[in-house]
C-alpha cells in the first residue's frame, strides 16, 4: 500500500493555494488560486481552429499574475468551491508535475473541501483524481476538520475533533461548530468582514489623514500596516487616551520612496493599529447592514448547536486563516465570549431563584503561530499517520464501485 | 508547459532561503521515485541535503559518481547518511547562493544525466564503451544505454498501470514517428508492446509482460554533440510520456464536458411551459390563463 513515498496534501483555499508533502511542518508552496489561460475561457475551438497546444498553454499561481497582461486570469475557486472545473483540473496538472513535481501514481493524495461542500463535487474531483491523474488513493478532507487536528500538537492539547473554528481568510469569515469530526451544518455562521474589509478600512482612514501616501500606493501601505502593526486592543477608549498620552511612543513614522518617481515620502502609523482588526469586534464602524460583533456571532453559534456538545465547543475554539493572525485577537475574543457567557449563568441562575446551580463552563480560544496554513498543517499531519492509508479511497475501489465512493470520507480517529 | 523543467523548486527555495536562523527538517518527492530529505545540523550552520533512488547504484557505477564529484567537488559527501544514497553539505557561508541553489536543485538530473553524458563522452573521443549499460531505476521499469558504432540507443521499458494509458501512449508516440517526415535530423522513435525489442537480446534480466511497453530512442551524432541538451530532454523522456497522457485524458475530458454543457443546454430549451399558471396583474389582482 504505502510506498514509502510521502502523501501530497492540496488545500485550495478561494484565495491561495497550499500545497507540499505530508510530513512537513510548512507547505512548500503558497500561492495564488490562479489560472492564466489563452482567451477561449476553458471552451473549445474547432478542430480545424487548433495549431496544437493550446491547452498546455497556461499558467498559475505567482506565474499567472505575472502574466495577466497576455492571458486571460481567473479563479477556478469561487467562496471555496470549484466553480470551473476544466481550469481545476489544468491547475492541479500544473501543481502536480511543475510545483510538486511527483508521479501521482506513487503519492496518495490529501485534498480539502470547505463546509457544506455538494456531494457531487467530492464525486468530480475523485473523477479527475482518478482517471486523470491515475492516483492511487485519494481522501478529501472538511477543511475545519483539519484545522481543528492543526491544534493537536500543542503542548497540552487533548486530541479531539470536537470544537469551533473561526476560519477568516481574505474574503469572508466562517464560524463552523465540529462535534466528534463532523461538521453541524444546520448552525454554520457567516460573517461578511474579513482580511479584505481591514485592508479597505485601513486605507481609507490612512488616505483621509497622510496626504503624503501617493494613491498608487495607499494599497499595498495598507496591507503592509495591517500584516506588521496590526494588534486588538482590550479597551478602545483606554488604547486612544494612551496614544495620546505618549503619542511618541505608539505612532510609528515610517520613511518610504515612490516606486515610480523614487520621491522620498514619510508617513505615521497610528491609530490604524488597533482600529482595523476592531472592526471585528465593532463591526458598526464600517458597515452599515452587518452589526452582530464576531465573539456574539460565535456564542449565538454554539448556542443553535445541540445541547450536549455546546461545552466541547466553548472549551475548544480554534483560530485558523490570515486575518485571525493579529496580536492578542484570541485573549480578546476568549473574555468577550466568555463575558456573554458568565452573563447568562448569572441570569438563569437569578431566574431560578438560588435554586440550580451552574457547573462553571470553561471558554477556551486556542492561538497558535500555524494559524495561516492552520488546515493544510492538519492535513499533512493526517497525511502522515498509517491510519490515513486504511481510511484513503483506493484505485481499485474507484474501479469497482465508481466515484460515488468519495461522497463520504471517513473520520479520523482521535485516538 | 510542454516540457518538464529539469531542476527541483522545493529544493531550490530551501537552499536559497537558507541562512542558519531556521531549523530545516523536510521530506519530499521528485520523479521516478526519488526522496529528497533536507535538514540542518545542531548548530543550524550547515544543512543536509540527502537523496534516495533505486537506481542510484547503478547510475554511481556507471559515470554517476565521477560527474557529481565534477559537479559539486567538496559538497559531495564521501559517505551518506543512513537510508540515503547520496548526501551534500551546504555551508550557511557558501558564496553565490543563487548558482549555487540552482546546482544543487539539479542533483537528480545530475545523476540520471550522469551515464548518458558518459556513453556520449566516449563517443566523441571514441574511447570504448559498454556495449550495454542497464539502469534498474524504478522498482519494476528500468532503461538500457545501447551503443552501435556512433549511435545510441536508449530504451525504456515502461509500465502502465491504466490499460487506456497504453493506447493513448501509441497515439502520442506515433507523432514522433510523424514528425520525422517534416523535420531534418530527428531521433527515431520506435514502440513495442510487451517484447523487448531486439536490441535487447540476450541481455539479463529484462522483464516483458502485457504491461510493458519499450520505447527505443536512436540518436545520431548531431545529438550526441549536444550532450548536456540531449541529456536534459531524455533523462525526462519517461515522465514526459506520463505527463502528456496525464495532460491528453485532460483535453478530452474538457471536450467532454463541453459536450455535455451543449447537450444540458438542449434539454433545458425543450422543456414544456407549465400550463395554467396563477399569474398577478401590475395592480395586485390575480388572473388564471387558460
Amino acid at each position: 500500500m504505502n510506498s514509502g513515498l510521502p502523501a501530497v496534501v492540496i488545500d485550495n483555499g478561494t484565495g491561495y493555494t497550499k500545497m507540499g508533502y505530508a510530513g512537513n511542518d510548512d507547505p512548500s508552496f503558497i500561492i495564488p488560486s490562479t489560472i492564466a489561460t489563452q482567451s477561449s475561457k476553458g471552451k473549445q475551438t474547432a478542430a480545424s481552429m487548433k495549431k496544437g497546444v493550446e491547452d498546455l498553454d497556461f499558467f498559475i499561481g505567482d506565474e499567472a499574475v505575472a502574466n495577466s497582461k497576455t492571458y486571460d486570469i481567473t479563479n477556478p475557486i469561487r467562496h471555496g468551491q470549484i466553480q470551473n472545473w476544466t481550469h481545476m483540473e489544468q491547475y492541479w496538472e500544473q501543481c502536480i508535475f511543475k510545483y510538486l513535481r511527483c508521479e501521482p501514481e506513487d503519492h496518495y493524495f490529501l485534498l480539502t473541501e470547505p463546509p457544506l461542500n455538494a456531494p457531487e463535487n467530492r464525486e468530480f474531483t475523485a473523477e479527475i483524481m482518478f482517471e486523470t491523474f491515475n492516483v492511487p488513493g485519494l481522501y478529501i478532507a472538511v477543511q475545519a476538520v483539519l484545522a481543528l487536528a492543526a491544534t493537536w500538537t500543542l503542548k497540552n492539547a487533548d486530541r479531539t475533533l470536537t470544537g469551533t473554528v473561526i476560519d477568516s481568510g481574505d474574503g469572508v469569515t466562517h464560524v463552523i461548530p465540529v462535534a466528534e469530526g463532523y461538521v453541524i451544518g444546520s448552525s454554520i455562521k457567516h460573517i461578511p468582514i474579513a482580511g479584505r474589509d481591514i485592508t479597505g478600512f485601513v486605507q481609507q482612514i490612512m488616505r483621509e489623514r497622510e496626504p503624503n501616501i501617493p494613491p498608487a500606493e495607499s494599497l499595498e501601505i495598507a496591507k503592509r500596516v495591517k500584516e506588521q502593526y496590526s494588534y486588538v486592543c482590550p479597551d478602545l477608549v483606554k488604547e486612544f487616551a494612551k496614544y495620546d498620552a505618549e503619542p511618541d511612543k505608539w505612532i510609528k513614522p515610517i520613511q518610504a520612496a515612490d516606486a515610480v518617481t523614487n520621491r522620498p515620502f514619510s508617513y505615521d502609523v497610528g491609530y490604524e493599529r488597533f482600529l482595523g482588526p476592531e472592526i471585528f469586534f465593532n463591526p458598526e464602524i464600517i458597515s452599515s447592514d452587518f452589526l452582530t460583533p464576531l465573539p456574539k456571532v460565535v456564542d449565538d453559534t454554539i448556542q443553535s448547536c445541540p445541547i450536549d456538545c455546546r461545552r466541547g465547543l466553548y472549551k475548544n475554539i480554534v483560530l485558523s486563516g490570515g486575518s485571525t493572525m493579529f496580536k492578542d485577537f484570541g485573549r480578546r475574543l476568549q473574555r468577550d465570549i466568555k463575558r456573554s457567557v458568565d452573563f447568562r449563568i448569572k441570569r438563569s441562575e437569578e431566574l431560578s431563584g438560588g435554586k440550580i446551580k451552574a457547573v462553571p463552563l470553561e471558554v477556551n480560544v486556542v492561538s497558535h503561530n500555524r494559524q495561516r496554513y492552520a488546515v493544510w498543517f492538519g492535513g499533512s499531519m493526517l497525511a502522515s499517520t498509517p491510519d490515513f492509508y486504511n481510511l484513503c479511497h483506493t484505485k481499485a475501489k474507484y474501479d469497482e464501485i465508481g466515484p460515488s465512493i468519495c461522497r463520504h470520507n471517513p473520520v479520523f480517529s482521535t485516538a | 508547459m510542454i516540457l518538464l523543467e529539469t531542476s527541483n523548486r522545493i529544493l531550490f527555495d530551501e537552499v536559497f532561503n537558507f541562512n542558519g536562523e531556521k531549523r530545516i527538517y523536510n521530506i519530499f518527492a521528485d520523479f521516478d521515485g526519488v526522496k529528497f530529505h533536507t535538514h540542518t545540523s545542531e548548530d543550524k550552520q550547515q544543512l543536509f541535503v540527502s537523496i534516495q533512488f533505486k537506481g542510484a547504484a547503478d547510475l554511481l557505477k556507471n559515470g554517476g559518481q565521477t560527474y557529481l564529484k565534477a559537479v559539486y567537488g567538496p559538497l559531495l559527501q564521501a559517505k551518506p547518511e543512513p537510508g540515503y544514497d547520496i548526501t551534500l553539505i551546504i555551508d550557511v557561508n557558501a558564496p553565490n547562493k543563487e548558482e549555487l541553489a540552482h546546482k544543487v536543485s539539479q542533483l537528480k538530473r545530475n545523476l540520471m544525466a550522469a551515464p548518458f553524458l558518459m556513453v556520449f563522452d566516449a563517443i566523441e573521443s571514441k574511447k570504448a564503451t559498454p556495449e550495454i549499460i542497464s539502469i534498474d531505476y524504478r522498482s519494476d521499469e528500468s532503461f538500457y544505454i545501447k551503443t552501435q558504432g556512433d549511435n545510441v540507443t536508449v530504451i525504456f521499458d515502461i509500465i502502465f498501470k491504466d490499460s487506456d494509458d497504453i493506447v493513448l501512449s501509441k497515439i502520442f508516440l506515433q507523432a514522433f514517428v510523424d514528425v520525422r517526415k517534416t523535420l531534418n535530423n530527428v531521433p527515431s522513435v520506435s514502440f513495442s508492446q510487451k517484447d523487448p525489442p531486439l536490441e535487447l537480446k540476450g541481455v539479463r534480466g529484462v522483464r516483458a509482460g502485457v504491461n510493458h511497453g519499450f520505447v527505443s530512442i536512436n540518436l545520431f551524432p548531431g545529438h550526441i554533440k549536444k550532450a548536456q541538451e540531449t541529456a536534459d530532454l531524455i533523462q525526462t523522456f519517461r515522465d514526459y510520456l506520463h505527463y502528456h497522457i496525464k495532460c491528453a485524458k485532460g483535453y478530452m475530458h474538457t471536450s467532454m464536458r463541453n459536450r455535455v454543457d451543449g447537450l444540458l443546454q438542449v434539454l433545458n430549451r425543450a422543456k414544456p411551459e407549465p400550463v395554467n399558471t396563477v399569474k398577478r396583474t401590475f395592480k395586485g389582482k390575480f388572473f388564471k390563463q387558460s
